[in-house]
């Protein structure tokens, strides 16, 4: 925090700008190619004269493109930012957003409900229960007979077991489903795909992303504290248990709702974090702002990749890793890795 | 400043008793230290001391008052503690490091102000590393790094410091400098300070209170002059020990030499 303020002001109004302008280009964007004088006449029809607009346009405008690319920003700017809240939570550079097994539970709700051949609503609605109630279960298995206190041993061991216990779920219910059109839906829904999103979903599931979202950027600081040991944080005065209690709920709002809205996106909530910590120090206070920035901008760029590079969509967890993998290579050559 | 001990035991499960007894009242400014061989209990007695770890029995105060009554912020407002030296995994730099130090009187989602950063740089101009503030903890020496960790605990503006084994691990040098450090904040700032050390030679050096923990889980306490004696180290260390008297030009420095043990 306590550098120069310069620096830090071009990088806010920098990742702001790129996002405004890279959300204006994936608009023009697509299988269906709108210009930019036409996605300005859509959105400002009384501003422009001479450009025709077409229902087709502005249907594929705010009705397609709009919700997906805000569903894009949350959930790259959520991921990220609940991967690096983990990572100082849990002391642990390999935290993700699944650690506690979040994820893993919130598919196995979705894969339930479309075995049960429910709508997208319900698909949704048992994803973003199912997944806080594995975070609730870590809570409670880690609570032990040692007077109310988890460690964070305790919780992480938990969260493996949760983890372990959905992922088997999700294999049983593959195993059931069937093989003709179930078990196709339900592994592209696996791998994570933010088609068919619209502002329903959107309207539903943002919420639970944005509060999270605060919660995690309200204790940045604190999370500076939570990777000393616990007996340290406490005589610094901070409330561990409160901090790490909040965050993990946090946290599991925003990994619960992303995975409900666009299945698993696998990498995001690694990635990010570390090249956020190689760019800016390991001080949370800037981590965790940008990761969100760069986590919304690195989601869409993704996105707007796996909708228009091939003529049919390519699940965004098989992109995160493909691009994702060898830009953070280079990252690491370039900047000699985290600073330790 | 009073901090006591009133009937301190601290077991694990029915009958392995640590801590069988602690007594003691000890009235700032200065310095008290605590010896003691290993296993003898010093780092349960400094958790326990400070609420971390659950007295089995008796309690401590803080100016009379049981600690479990403070508050977590009130109390940690007027208690430093300064744990063994250990880096976490992701690294500050010493000034980030040290603002953490801050926490007991900021809120839950408050963020380190200018006067925050004041006291920072006050803090690490009283331990004398202001020239390091910038640097990450991982590229300083161990005795830099305790210096930053005594700043940290220093940020709070405490009453009364609790440090856990200081000088261990540090060479000649940095082991004065950290003493140094520790004798002038008592002596000018006012405050107190507990010390946990291995070392007789320091106790003798800088405290005027010592407490001597025993084998048998008790404590001897009293003016360390009186605590510090070839008897009772003989008695606490299971080893015979001399106490000899140097002289230096500019002091008297006390050497405690043990002898051999015996078979």
């Amino acid at each position: 925090m306590h550098q120069p303020a310069k620096r830090q002001v071009f990088w806010t109004i920098g990742i702001l700008a790129a996002i405004v302008l890279l959300s204006i280009a994936s608009l023009t964007m697509g299988r269906f190619s709108i210009s930019l004088q036409e996605v300005w006449a859509v959105c400002f029809p009384g501003l422009s004269d001479g450009v025709e607009v077409t229902t087709n346009m502005k249907n594929t405008i705010f009705n397609v493109r709009m919700p997906r690319i805000l569903l894009a920003l949350l959930a790259g700017a959520g991921m990220s930012a609940a991967g690096g809240a983990f990572q100082a939570l849990f002391a642990n550079p390999l935290a993700t957003p699944d650690t506690l097994g979040v994820a893993t539970g919130a598919s196995f709700g979705a894969v339930l409900a479309i075995l049960f051949g429910l709508s997208s609503f319900w698909v949704q609605s048992f994803a973003l229960a199912a997944g806080i109630l594995a975070v609730l279960l870590v809570y409670m298995v880690s609570m032990g007979k040692a007077g109310g206190r988890s460690s964070i041993v305790m919780i992480v061991l938990a969260g493996m077991v949760v983890s372990a216990l959905f992922s088997a779920l999700v294999s049983l219910v593959k195993y059931t489903a069937d093989p003709q059109d179930v078990l196709p839906a339900i592994t592209f829904w696996l791998m994570g795909s933010l088609s068919g999103t619209g502002w329903n979903t959107l309207l539903f599931g943002a919420p639970f992303i944005l509060i999270g979202l605060a919660i995690i950027f309200l204790y940045r600081w604190k999370l500076n504290a939570m990777t000393l040991t616990e007996e340290e944080a406490s005589s610094l005065g901070v409330n561990v248990r409160q901090v790490r209690a909040m965050v993990i709920l946090g946290s599991a709002m925003v990994t619960a709702s992303v995975v409900s809205m666009c299945g698993v996106i696998g990498w995001v909530g690694l990635l990010i974090p570390h090249i956020s910590r190689m760019i800016f120090g390991n001080n949370n206070q800037r981590v965790i702002p940008a990761s969100m920035g760069l986590g919304a901008i690195f989601m869409l760029v993704i996105d707007t990749a796996a909708r228009c590079v091939t003529a049919s969509e390519i699940p965004v967890s098989i992109l995160t890793a493909v691009i994702g993998a060898p830009f953070f290579i280079l990252l690491l050559r370039r900047t000699g890795g985290i600073r330790s | 400043m009073n901090f006591s001990v009133r009937g301190g035991v601290f077991r694990y499960g029915r009958d392995k008793y640590v801590l069988n007894g602690v007594d003691f009242s000890f009235d700032g400014p200065g310095i008290l230290a605590v010896l003691g061989a290993n296993g003898a209990g010093k780092t349960t007695l400094m958790k326990c001391m400070l609420g971390l770890m659950p007295w089995t029995q008796g309690g401590s105060f803080l100016n009379g008052k049981n600690i479990r009554e403070y508050g977590q912020k009130e109390f940690w407002k007027q208690v430093g503690y300064v744990p063994q030296a250990k880096q976490s995994a992701f690294v500050y730099t010493v000034e980030e490091m040290v603002v953490l130090g801050r926490s007991a009187h900021l809120g839950a989602f408050a963020q380190p102000g200018k006067k925050d950063w004041e006291m920072v740089d006050k803090a690490l101009a009283e331990v004398g590393i202001s020239h390091l503030k910038q640097k990450l903890c991982s590229r300083i020496s161990g005795g830099e790094y305790q210096l930053a960790v005594i700043a940290r605990a220093l940020v709070t503006d405490p009453a009364l410091l609790v440090l856990d084994e200081p000088e261990s691990n540090l060479d000649f040098k940095n082991q004065m400098i950290v003493l140094e450090v520790l004798r002038r904040l008592c002596a000018d700032g006012g405050i107190s300070a507990i010390i946990n050390t291995h070392y007789p030679e320091h106790a003798v050096d800088i405290s005027r209170k010592s407490l001597l923990m025993m084998p048998d889980g008790t404590a001897r306490y009293g003016d360390t002059a009186e605590i510090i004696t070839e008897h009772n180290l003989q008695e606490a260390f299971d080893i015979p020990v001399n106490i000899r008297t140097v002289s230096l030009p500019d002091r008297e420095y006390t050497c405690v030499v043990p002898e051999l043990p015996r078979k």
